[in-house]
């Protein structure tokens, strides 16, 4: 799809309301902000956030425009495939209520850092936690801000790439403009309103498509069949991942990955640390694995509706993997009424572009608490130092700063590339590294710093090498480089290897550990264990 | 209404009159609600024993955690390799042109709400009213260290 088919009308009317936006959601974000030189405010917003809200937020962060887009749009070109992830996406959320939510709640304070040396202060394990939170979101926010330059060029009709990038550039100074100024509470109100509008867009569209096949799932089927051009085979598995021998595993590891990785990334978790207690935060959960589990039929049918009523033509020309597959179903379903289509484009418009800035707002702001509370006030001090409040909220507001520009940066550099290795990598780190950690550390009391450090870092590196050296970032014509061709490993993500070898590493590390360091642990746990599971006060 | 003692001279029981109706305290109407409450200002009469409370809970959280998880994991994993392994058996067709595989991932959904709320119920009754015990326990603890 080029500029062209975007008519005036939607682009000038898309381009009021994005202004309008801008406007409305910053100045939230001011009157939201934190007042006084609080860390607590800043962090967690007082954890004063009331259930409903806050399910609403997580749903929010845990949404993200790389989900919408990416998902969407693999649905619409790989069919059953693109549902399983869909699926996992939504399988995720909800383990992650059931198993990490409450005692996570109870452990941490503000970070990944401080959930993971909940029984004895660490620097080594800080500094870790830095450096995977860093490594786990960099790619998804270079990927979101990727996209973002191409979404908001083509809906508002620019041309040429020095415009994009300075859209880019743009967008990211207002992202972390969101983080920096919001803090915790700024980016939650953020996410609400970006969680209404898209469940409502996303609402009306999918209503559209099973309004045209009579609602009649079985007919939209038939139809997202014949319009895929590969028959039944569209509804079958086999058309992301070839169904080789190895193909197989692959499709179920890499399921398995996005179940484990993505609700671990730690924008989401550290939302956990903002509900009142674990009922609290149990409820709030409820709510947002709700809202996932109905979103994901409605972008299965959006997605399925792509395919149906444009064909995978029109699909695969709009643009890399099928990421604006969304908004061009928005342009065509309503052909007889030019009004009501200039309508129902502008409000996909407004729901996707929000959720761009929201989405990588929350993990700047991830980054930069975690720069400024595990690095600079424990990790940096003497022992015996720790930085003043005042200092460390000022250095949490310009951490988003350096958490920002290298990620605009990157975006702008490799903007023209098909980016889908890099969500596929932040996901590999959440399911090798961060899971493993979080799940040893909250539950076997005999985990050691060893085991924990071999966790973070050797998951953290086995998936990033593993990537590299897979098919998703060489060797065939959906690659980040299509042109090179140094895939060793025949696998779409990592999963296969560095799942099982993260929490080998835990394992191994602990039982290498010295007899007196497990029992140490053990001891430490169970002075831990009434607030890990209770809630009770910190000694 | 009052209970007039001089409409029963018919019923004397030798004493000339009626003993006063006792002085029933109030009962309540409903039974003391157990759970999910905030947790009393007072302290309790009864001393909690948090060792015994604290494996209580840790039982009640560990079963809860474990069904559900491998569960929903064992029920996701056997979705994911029929789709693998057994394309022809997923590709039955069901309800028109909607074939099994695609039925199976729906059902994920009501699945999902039947585990967020069997987890809400049970955390509710098994694990909150242990929690709250042990908190108790843990004040008690903290105020015997203070004195």
């Amino acid at each position: 799809m080029n500029s062209n088919t975007v008519d005036a009308t939607s682009q000038s009317l898309s381009f009021a309301i994005f202004a309008a936006l801008i406007s409305v959601t910053m100045l939230l974000c001011i009157m939201t902000s934190a007042e006084r030189d609080d860390l607590d405010e800043f962090y967690t917003g007082f954890r004063t956030l009331a259930p409903l809200r806050n399910g609403l937020a997580i749903a929010g962060d845990y949404i993200s425009a790389a989900t919408v887009l990416s998902t969407i749009g693999i649905i619409a070109l790989a069919g059953f495939d693109g549902f399983i992830l869909a699926l996992s996406t939504a399988l995720s959320l909800l383990l992650l209520m059931v198993l990490l939510a409450e005692p996570l709640r109870n452990a941490g304070r503000f970070t990944m850092g401080d959930a993971l040396t909940h029984r004895a202060a660490s620097r080594s394990v800080r500094l870790a936690a830095t450096f995977v939170t860093l490594a786990s979101l960099l790619p998804l926010m270079v990927f979101q801000l990727a996209g973002a330059g191409h979404l908001v060029t083509l809906v508002l009709g620019f041309e040429g790439s020095s415009v994009r990038t300075a859209t880019i550039i743009a967008l990211g100074g207002l992202m972390i403009g969101y983080a920096a100024i919001g803090g915790m509470k700024g980016t939650a109100l953020i996410h609400i309103i970006k969680l209404v509008v898209l469940f409502g867009a996303s609402s009306l569209l999918a209503a559209l498509v099973m309004d045209k096949v009579g609602w009649n799932p079985s007919r939209l089927l038939a139809l997202a069949d014949s319009g895929s051009g590969r028959g039944p085979a569209f509804s079958r598995s086999g058309l992301l991942i070839e169904a080789t021998g190895i193909g197989k595993v692959d499709l179920v590891f890499s399921a398995l990955t996005v179940v484990f990785g993505a609700a671990c990334l730690p924008h989401v978790t550290m939302r956990m640390y903002t509900a009142k207690d674990a009922p609290a935060i149990r409820r709030a959960m409820s709510y947002a694995v709700m809202i996932m589990g109905v979103f994901v039929v409605l972008i299965a049918i959006v997605g399925a509706g792509a395919t149906a009523l444009l064909g995978r033509d029109i699909i695969e020309a709009g643009g890399p993997q099928g990421s604006t597959a969304i908004l061009q179903l928005s342009q065509a379903i309503v052909a007889d009424s030019a009004t009501f289509s200039t309508l129902v484009f502008t409000t996909v418009a407004t729901a996707v572009f929000l959720t761009l800035l929201s989405s990588v707002a929350g993990m700047i702001l991830a980054c930069g608490n975690s720069l400024a509370h595990d690095l600079y006030a424990h990790v940096t001090p003497r022992r015996g130092t720790a930085p003043s409040p005042r200092r460390e909220l000022l250095i949490a507001r310009l951490a988003t700063f350096a958490v920002g520009l290298p990620a605009i940066t990157l975006a702008v550099l490799v903007q023209d590339h098909a980016l889908r290795a890099l969500i596929i990598l932040s996901f590999c780190i959440g399911a090798s590294a961060i899971a493993p950690a979080l799940i040893f550390s909250l539950f076997w009391r005999r985990f050691t710093r060893t085991g924990l450090l071999g966790c973070l870092i050797g998951g953290t590196v086995s998936s990033i090498v593993v990537t590299t050296f897979s098919t998703t970032v060489s060797g065939t014509s959906q690659s980040l480089f299509p042109d090179a061709d140094f895939d060793i490993f025949p696998l779409t993500t990592s999963g296969l290897v560095s799942m099982p070898l993260g929490f080998f590493l835990g394992w191994a590390g602990t039982f290498l550990s010295r007899r007196g360091s497990q029992d140490r642990q053990r001891g430490e746990y169970r002075a831990a264990e009434p607030r890990l599971l209770a809630g009770t006060e910190r000694r | 209404m009052a209970y007039n003692t001089d409409d029963h001279r018919g019923l004397s029981d030798g004493y000339g009159t009626y003993p006063p109706a006792p002085l029933h305290p109030p009962r309540p109407s409903h039974p003391p609600r157990p759970a999910h409450r905030p947790p009393p200002v007072h302290p309790p009469n009864i001393p909690a024993r948090e060792d015994r409370d604290l494996i209580r809970l840790r039982t009640a959280y560990r079963w809860l955690r474990r069904t559900l998880t491998l569960t929903l994991l064992a029920y996701y994993t056997g979705f994911l390799c029929m789709a693998a392994y057994l394309p022809g058996v997923m590709d039955t067709d069901l309800l028109g042109n909607l074939n099994l595989g695609v039925c199976l991932g729906l059902s994920l959904v009501p699945l999902t709400l039947l585990a967020i709320i069997g987890y809400e119920l049970v955390a509710r009754s098994a694990v909150d009213p242990a929690a709250h015990r042990v908190r108790i326990a843990d004040a008690e603890q903290r105020e015997r260290e203070g004195r």
